[in-house]
């Protein structure tokens, strides 16, 4: 902070020098030099590539946890980088420093989150979460797996399979920097959600509200500035795919040089203070059909219905067509913009044969209603994302923009 | 709307004896009954708007405590065919899917080793199809049993 004072005096003092120039001789040349703009280094690097997954479009990077206020720290790669979730979620198993656990009400506080029908158990602790010079303080995370909260409570067990090892999940945790601040806006009125519990023993734990403060937090809410939101940018692809592609996470919207809005159209989401029921989402209609939407780098496809597309035979659930389909949905922020996005759905047992870890074109399926933006659509683009409640030059989230 | 306290007693007293027959899914129109004892669930006059008759089926709508939505689809013959839900919690897959419950445990997870990460999941298990997505906090899903789909019903009618 005093280095930062420092260097703004310091140009303020040139500034003075300079407009004290013009108004003297006029054979006075005044050199001005450039402007110091203190900075914080902002950004990390997204590599998508086989990673500890082997499975295609999964964006990794790399989270340093420290003991809060201390520089005991260690660095964790190969966490999934996923905009479809909020904060930092890592295996018990690959901690080796010792974090403090988040207390409340007599109790320790574990939490429970829900994955594509799969489910992480463990205690809420407390960690600095480092990113570039990025650091979100006394943050808490849920640790999964606690092998001192080995039971699951039922409500949260019957939510869906237990993913209980980095092993099963092929990745150290899971870095979620949606547009959520924290990871349950409901549980801060409603006990009922299944996602936090107070526990007296590993085995008793009954479920509680939690406030905001004290929830698993997106560490981009708890950074001191850059707090706003993050862009993503993944380079282009050919059709055929890539066996890596690197990219960028930068922190803030329009709070340094590097992460502007530019010229990006934003489309924006309904806040959870509207609803509880589909907060974080837009409109995209495709084939006719009004879908809730979203824009998620925690799915590897375009998931969305068609039935008369072919599924693939070994890789079920994705979409085989015998050639690749040139596709049109029109995406709709809650703001009225609206724009036709082309998209490709190739064959996707071809491209996990040929070794693709990055690809443009991969497509799945799922319910009807729902069209899930994944990461096929973040290559050649920059994605921003900004945090629901939060002022950005572009307004106020939660919107995507791009 | 208050559940009929001898129902809900029967329905407690049928879970307790054989949880897996009186789930909803493949089960009859006391399960849905027996199924929102079981979660809590309200149904409130917004839910019971949603109840009118689709041709030949019906849509039995229910909000869980946690405030997710659960649609329970009620063929004219008697047999609840489709289970769709939304909203911030998940819903007890145990009740709701009852007797496919370990099939769908086990397609899970054959799916996630073959696909490891945190997407969507869409598996067939026992002639069930199961469907999850959307974010943390917005859950979205179905299950179905393609060979109890009433006649003309399209499966994008379920959602």
């Amino acid at each position: 902070m005093r280095n930062l004072f420092l260097l703004i005096s310091v140009a303020l003092a040139l500034g003075l020098t300079g407009c004290g120039g013009g108004g003297g001789s006029s054979t006075t040349t005044v050199v001005t030099p450039p402007v110091v703009v203190p900075t914080i280094a902002n950004q990390i690097a997204v590599t998508v590539n086989q990673g500890l997954s082997g499975e295609p479009n999964t964006p990794n990077v790399s989270v340093t946890i420290c003991v809060p206020g201390t520089t005991t720290c260690q660095v964790i790669p190969n966490v999934l980088l996923d905009t479809g979730s909020f904060g930092l979620r890592l295996f018990a198993s690959s901690i080796t420093i010792p974090l403090p656990t988040r207390t409340d009400g007599g109790g320790t506080l574990t939490n429970c989150a829900q994955f594509g029908l799969g489910t992480t158990y463990g205690s809420v602790q407390l960690a600095d979460i480092k990113l570039a010079g990025e650091i979100a303080s006394n943050t808490a995370i849920q640790v999964i797996a606690d092998p001192n909260f080995s039971t699951v409570p039922g409500a949260c067990a019957n939510g869906g399979v237990q993913v209980t090892s980095a092993a099963i999940l092929r990745s150290n945790g899971i870095l979620g920097i949606g547009s959520e601040p924290v990871d349950c806006p409901a549980c801060v009125s409603s006990a009922g959600q299944g996602v936090y519990f107070i526990c007296t023993s590993s085995s008793s734990c009954t479920q509680t509200t939690v406030a905001a403060a004290l929830q698993v937090t997106n560490p981009i809410a708890n950074f001191p500035q850059d707090n706003n939101g993050d862009l993503i940018t993944l380079p282009a692809l050919t059709a055929s795919g890539a066996t890596s592609a690197n990219g960028t996470l930068t922190f803030g919207i329009g709070t340094q040089t590097n992460n502007a809005l530019g010229s990006a159209a934003i489309y924006t989401t309904t806040p959870f203070s509207n609803t509880s029921q589909f907060y974080d989402t837009f409109t995209t209609v495709f084939n006719g059909g009004s879908n809730l939407a979203f824009v998620d780098s925690g799915s590897n496809a375009t998931f969305f219905d068609d039935g008369s597309i072919t599924q693939c035979n070994i890789s079920t659930g994705f979409y085989c067509p015998t050639s690749t389909l040139a596709l049109t949905a029109v995406m709709q922020g809650v703001n009225g913009t609206n724009s036709a996005q082309n998209f490709s759905v190739a064959n996707a047992q071809t491209l996990f044969d040929n070794g693709e870890f990055a690809t443009n074109n991969i497509g799945g399926t799922t319910q009807a209603g729902v069209f899930d933006w994944g990461l096929p659509f973040f290559f050649g683009r920059t994605i921003y994302t900004a945090l629901d409640g939060h002022s950005t030059p572009g307004g106020t989230g939660p919107y995507v923009a791009f | 709307m208050k559940p009929n306290r001898w129902l809900t007693q029967v329905a407690f007293a049928c879970l307790a004896i054989s949880p897996l027959a009186h789930a909803a899914l493949g089960g009859s129109a006391q399960s849905v009954q027996a199924d929102q004892a079981s979660m809590g669930a309200s149904r409130t006059a917004a839910n019971q708007a949603l109840n009118a008759v689709q041709g030949n089926y019906s849509v039995q709508s229910m909000t869980l405590p946690s405030g997710t939505v659960v649609h329970e689809y009620l063929s004219n013959t008697g047999i609840v065919f489709a289970v769709t839900w939304l909203g911030s919690a998940m819903p007890d897959l145990h009740q709701i899917l009852g007797a496919y419950t370990s099939g769908a445990t086990d397609a899970i997870q054959a799916y996630r080793a073959q696909h490891p990460g945190i997407g969507p999941v869409s598996v067939t298990a026992n002639n069930m199809v199961i469907q999850a997505s959307g974010h943390m906090g917005v859950y979205a899903g179905r299950a179905y049993l393609p060979s109890a789909l009433p006649a003309g019903v399209a499966l994008n009618e379920i959602q």
